[in-house]
Parts: structure tokens; sequence; C-alpha cells
């Protein structure tokens, strides 16, 4: 009798004693922390900005107001790698309206000169003359010649407009708005 | 391990487009819009109610002088402006009002015209009235822009014909001919209102 009170005892030592086993913690294992100070990770920016701007919503010829044949305006556009990568650019530009298509524009690299309405681009030439149509279409470099821009680097576009002496009487009054979208990219990029 | 080749077959296929979809985004760009900038061309004024006139009003033994107009507006030169005209026949004493016009016909195109009794109908002169007189006018309305260059000179040829176009009553007469007779152009009597 003893003896099997003692064996049903044993039974339910054990019986008790295996969930108590199986809870064992893992706080059983020693952990450590230590704490670490915030930290940052720069990243590079790419910003092309033109007239440190952008978009710029504000271009404007001076006195191309009144347009006839043989005068011309011109503008100067600053086209700046605001970011910390180098980039590459080019550029297209559209103008609506028929007047727009009959005015020659070219891009050189100088500055304004003359008054209006006989301005005109000084420097080397970088673009032109050309003809623009109310489609997008190469204006300055295309995406095969872009132009570099290092970090921090400014380069002047002049940007002038001329009416050629032949231009049709039927302009006489229109107006044509001119749009340039600027492509920057990131150097390398194909 | 043998892996099925199904398996194999759809591996392969999502690695094609994964490597397909390798986004360009890997590289970075800024695009920069510029708007703004207009450029509007010169309008050169237009000629407007340009006329120009020829009378035939003289009175020859109490006969009342036939008219048959004859008028030509150049053709517009090639890119140059272009004029529409017409003509019109008025009362001296009273311009404003018009008796006949021929239509609006355009430059480089001649107009001939007799005048008829019918045309002045309205306007007959009362008996014991021993004259009314009457002109007939050109006035030349711009169709296009004229030319940059435009001198705005409209060179009109126009002419008078005798015509005896019958008896209108009260012993009044259409007669012979003695109105202005102009050949070879009326620049110097046209003028803008």
């Amino acid at each position: 009798m003893i003896s099997l009170l003692r064996r049903r005892w044993r039974l339910v030592l054990l019986l008790a004693a295996v969930p108590v086993l199986g809870a064992v913690p893992a706080w059983a294992y020693w952990t450590s922390t230590q704490p670490v100070p915030d930290s940052t990770m720069p990243l590079g920016t790419l910003d092309l900005t033109v007239n440190d701007a952008d978009p710029y919503t504000t271009f404007a010829f001076p006195g191309a107001g009144a347009m006839y044949p043989g005068t011309s305006t011109a503008a100067v556009l600053t086209v700046r790698n605001a970011g910390n990568v180098p980039l590459a650019y080019y550029a297209q530009a559209s103008a609506t309206d028929p007047l727009g298509a009959a005015l020659r524009y070219t891009v050189t690299g100088g500055a304004v000169t003359g008054t209006a309405p006989h301005q005109a681009c000084g420097g080397t030439v970088i673009a032109g003359p050309l003809n623009l149509t109310s489609s997008p279409g190469p204006f300055v470099a295309d995406d095969t010649t872009r132009r570099l821009l290092g970090v921090g680097a400014v380069e002047t576009l002049c940007v002038q407009a001329a009416l050629p002496p032949d231009a049709a009487a039927t302009l006489q009054g229109t107006t044509t708005s001119i749009t340039i979208r600027f492509y920057g990219k990131q150097v390398g990029q194909p | 391990m043998r892996v099925p080749g199904r398996l194999l077959i759809m591996l392969f296929a999502a690695g094609l487009v994964g490597a397909i979809a390798m986004p360009a985004w890997a590289y970075w760009s800024d695009d920069v819009e510029v708007t703004g900038a207009t450029v509007t061309a010169y309008r050169v004024a237009a000629p407007s109610n340009v006329a120009c006139t020829l009378t035939n009003k003289e009175l020859l033994y109490d006969y009342w002088h036939g008219m048959r107009i004859t008028a030509t507006v150049p053709a517009a030169p090639a890119g140059g402006p272009a004029y529409s005209y017409s003509v019109q026949m008025v009362r001296v004493s009273a311009p404003g009002t018009v008796l006949w016009s021929h239509p609006l016909t355009p430059s480089g195109t001649t107009v001939t015209y007799n005048f008829v009794n019918a045309d002045i109908t309205s306007d007959q002169p009362v008996q014991d009235q021993t004259s009314v007189d009457y002109f007939v006018r050109i006035v030349v309305s711009l169709v296009s822009a004229p030319s940059w260059s435009a001198s705005g000179q409209v060179n009109i040829d126009a002419n008078n014909s005798p015509g005896i176009l019958g008896i209108i009553g009260a012993g009044v007469y259409y007669g012979s001919p003695r109105g202005a007779n102009s050949p070879g152009g009326m620049a110097g009597a046209c003028a803008r209102g």
C-alpha cells in the first residue's frame, strides 16, 4: 500500500515538474544592449534649376511686344546644378502659333547685346539658328549629347528669337508662347 | 534534391521579369520647365474707309449725263495686302445715302456698270426740279493684313463713260457724257474717312 502511494506521488511530482521544465525561460541566456547615438546617412541630391527656380515661370523677352521683320529679342537663362551630384542636361522647346514657327532661335553662351527691337546674343553659338514647332523639339543638345554640369556649376544660355526679313504679313498682330524644358540626368545614366 | 521543371521555368520567368523591370529610377533625374516667354508681332495699321469719288454732275442742255463706271483696284502683290471694294452711287447732296451699290468685289477684278433708270428710281427728280447731282464713289475695304512695309496707297483706276439711259419723265433726260474721266488712277482723289 505504501509502495503504491509512493509510486503515485512520484507520478504526480513528475507531472508537475514537466510544465515547470517546459517553461524554462529564455532569460537563461545572457543579453546585453548598448545604446548608439542617432546618426544620419547622407544621400546625394540631384537638383537642376533655371534662374534659381524649378519650374521657372517668368521667363520673358524684353521688347518682344512688337516684333516685325528684321527685329530680334534676347534673354538669358542661367542653368545651375544646385545639387551635390554631377549631372548632364539637354533642353527641348516648343512654340505655339505660326509666329512661333516663323521665329528663328539661336542659343549662345554669351550675353545680350544691343537694344530692343534689335537685341542679339553674343558669344559662342551653342544651338541654332533653328525653328520650333508646337511639339517639343531639340533646343540645346539632346539626350545623347548632354551638357555636363558639375556640382555647383552654372551655365549661362542666351536665347535669341529673330523674325526673318521675309516673314509673312499674315503674322501681324499674332502672339506665340515659348516653352523650354530642361532635362537634368545623373552622369552615366544611359 | 530534384527540382521540378515547371518550377524552374517559373523561377526563370520571374527572374526575367525582374531583370526587364530593372528600374531606370536607379538613376536620378530632375526636369525644369521654363515658361512665360511670349513674342508678339507688330500689326501694321490697316487703312480703313478709303473712298474715291468720281463725279458726274454736270448739266448739259437739260440732259442728265448718263454714267458708266469702270473701276479696278489692283490685285494684291504676293505677301501684300488684299482689298475688296464696292462701287456706290450717292446723291451729291446726301452722300451718306447709298442709292446703289455693287457687291464687294475682290481687288484685281474690274467692275463695269451702266447705271440705268431703275437705279435711281427711288430718287427721281421732282417736277420742275432742274437737276439732281449724283456721284459715284468707290469704297475700298481691307481683306487681309497689309504688308509690313505698306505704303498705304491704293491705286484705283476708274472712269466715266457716256450712255443715254432713257427718259425718266418730267422732261428730264439722261444724256451725253460730261462726267469726270480719270483713267490711270485716282490716288489723289482718295481719302481715308
